[in-house]
């Protein structure tokens, strides 16, 4: 009970105040991986369905960006702030620590998610039936990408300030803007098969799947749950295993 | 009471630098320890150790009966710490530091915001509660980070040089809030490197250097501990006397009173500025660290 109550401090902690601080961030956070690519989309002639597959991407972008930035977060509270150099002196288990902080990055991207996902509900693209389904995957992108965001952050104890921002925009590429997040993996052609590789094309594949905006058949919806679950069991594991609470 | 002891702890790190080679100590309960020495002494290491971030290379540290090593959950249980260099999140508000820390303890909401209350106003912070760290002064952002520590009610609390950076007027605030939680019945260990407030603010002082325990005392008997008892501070040089050379001035170190007022004598003669004063803790560690003669190399 305590390790839930813990995990739910750590996160407000890390999104409330700087919320709190500066609001305008949100609309930023909403505006850059949402509003950006949709204007984008109807400028060069899209609306329609490509309007759809900009929406539902936007949804698994904003929380994808925001997960990887867990890195930042871990690495600030780590070498700046020091919060963590004081939390491993409480009483809290290091996995409160790290679920807590990978939490921030999902309040940051509540909004924006909502935002999209209400839309894509309003709009009648997907049910309420498939909407806990839709959350699911979501949820498990979230899960995986702010894993991979402590495992890489392990390997940055001594880099510089200005590597570590680079390091993390550029993951955010890879995970965000490269893979078809913003547009269906049909697009890529024989090359599609990259759109299995990273957690967030899986996710919006689902969530475009519910939408009826591509295929939904069995072996393909397995395909991309199996590796959104496995990415998300193997890079926990993989953080857990590398990440060092108390130092040797 | 004893509130720590630190038996034969020594620290070598995986890159072959040994932090720590043998330091043994102990400190008794309401009792304001200090850890002094130069960078690089193996303070912080210390520190790290019995705050449980950091695993020693051999021997064992108890903090009220607990193994730090083995029982790390049972000693987080009892000990706060603010580390060394520690800026304030800027988004933080002195109420954040002195609430979220205290709901991580355990406590419930009401006892959290209680807490916080008492622990903001011992550090003069309560009427700045809501202000955003980024917009406090330097001392008023570690009062901040100390506040969280406070209102844990932890009984023993560590400081990694709590004032270093900062003005005196702030030092001195850090120093009073420390010397009313040690009147509360808190145990404090705090590493420094500033002489002033080892010896304004500690009951005892261990002196540690290259990761040895030089000696170990209230700053009275450490100060006892060399055989010089007054320094001549000299804008000039007198012939046929040693010195330590600071430039354009030198220092005289003498035994007693009467020798102090002969050298006194001697450079006012020669038409020199001079100033008498009892020695101090400053000039105490030097000397044991290596001796004032080593200055002059």
């Amino acid at each position: 009970m305590k390790t839930i109550r813990d995990i739910f401090i750590i996160g407000w902690m890390n999104f409330y105040p700087p919320f709190k601080s500066s609001p305008l961030s949100q609309l930023v956070i909403v505006g850059f991986f949402g509003i950006v690519p949709i204007i984008f989309v109807l400028v060069l002639g899209g609306g329609g369905d490509k309007l759809y597959h900009t929406i539902a991407g936007a949804s698994v972008s904003i929380l994808g960006f925001m997960a990887i930035n867990t890195m930042l977060q871990d690495i600030y509270n780590d070498r700046y702030i020091k919060l963590r150099e004081m939390m491993v002196a409480m009483p809290i288990n290091p996995m409160s620590y790290a679920f807590g902080v990978a939490l921030s990055s999902l309040f940051f991207s509540f909004p924006g998610v909502l935002l999209f996902l209400s839309y894509l509900l309003f709009t009648g693209k997907i049910s309420l039936f498939s909407l806990p389904a839709v959350l699911s995957a979501i949820l498990l992108c979230w899960l995986s990408i702010s894993a991979i965001g402590f495992t890489i952050a392990t390997y940055m104890t001594r880099a510089t300030p200005m590597t570590i921002g680079a390091t993390s925009n550029l993951f955010g590429i890879v995970f965000v803007f490269l893979p078809p997040v913003y547009y269906p993996k049909e697009m890529l052609g024989s090359l599609s098969f990259l759109g299995l590789l990273v957690p967030t094309s899986n996710a919006a594949s689902i969530i475009r799947g519910f939408a009826g905006l591509g295929p939904m058949d069995l072996q393909g919806s397995l395909l991309h749950w199996s590796i959104l679950m496995l990415s998300c069991i193997l890079f926990i594991l993989i953080s857990y295993k590398k990440s060092k609470w108390r130092e040797d | 009471m004893t509130a720590l002891s630190v038996e034969n702890i020594g620290k070598t790190y995986k890159n072959g630098v040994k932090a720590i080679d043998d330091i043994s100590l102990q400190i008794e309960k309401s009792e304001l320890f200090t850890i002094l020495g130069p960078n690089g002494a193996g303070k912080t290491t210390l520190l790290r150790i019995i705050a449980t971030q950091l695993l020693p290379t051999r021997g064992k540290a108890h903090i009220f009966g607990f193994d730090v090593v083995k029982q790390p959950q049972l000693v987080r249980n009892l000990i706060g710490i603010v580390p060394q260099d520690v800026i304030s999140y800027g988004s933080f508000t002195p109420f954040d530091y002195a609430y979220f820390f205290p709901l991580l303890r355990g406590m419930d909401r009401n006892k959290a915001r209680e807490n916080a209350e008492k622990a903001l106003k011992a550090v003069e912070l309560w009427d700045l509660r809501k202000r955003y760290c980024f917009t406090l002064s330097g001392g008023e952002r570690r009062r901040a980070v100390i506040s969280g520590i406070l209102a844990s009610d932890v009984d023993f609390l560590m400081l990694d040089e709590p004032t270093s950076g900062l003005d005196a007027v702030s030092r001195r605030k850090v120093w009073s809030t420390l010397r009313e939680l040690v009147k509360l019945g808190k145990t404090i260990i705090l590493t420094t490197h500033n002489m002033e407030e080892a010896e304004m603010v500690s009951d005892r002082i261990c002196i540690v250097n290259k990761g040895n325990k030089v000696t170990e005392g209230t700053p009275e008997l450490i100060k006892g501990q060399v055989t010089e008892k007054y320094r001549v501070v000299v804008k000039g040089t007198i012939p046929g006397r040693e010195s330590v050379n600071l430039g354009d001035k030198n220092i005289y170190y003498t035994r007693n009173e009467e020798e102090a007022l002969v050298v006194l004598k001697d450079a006012l003669h020669s038409g020199y500025k001079a100033e008498i004063s009892p020695v101090n803790l400053e000039d105490v560690f030097i000397k044991l660290l290596g001796g004032w003669e080593n200055e002059n190399n």
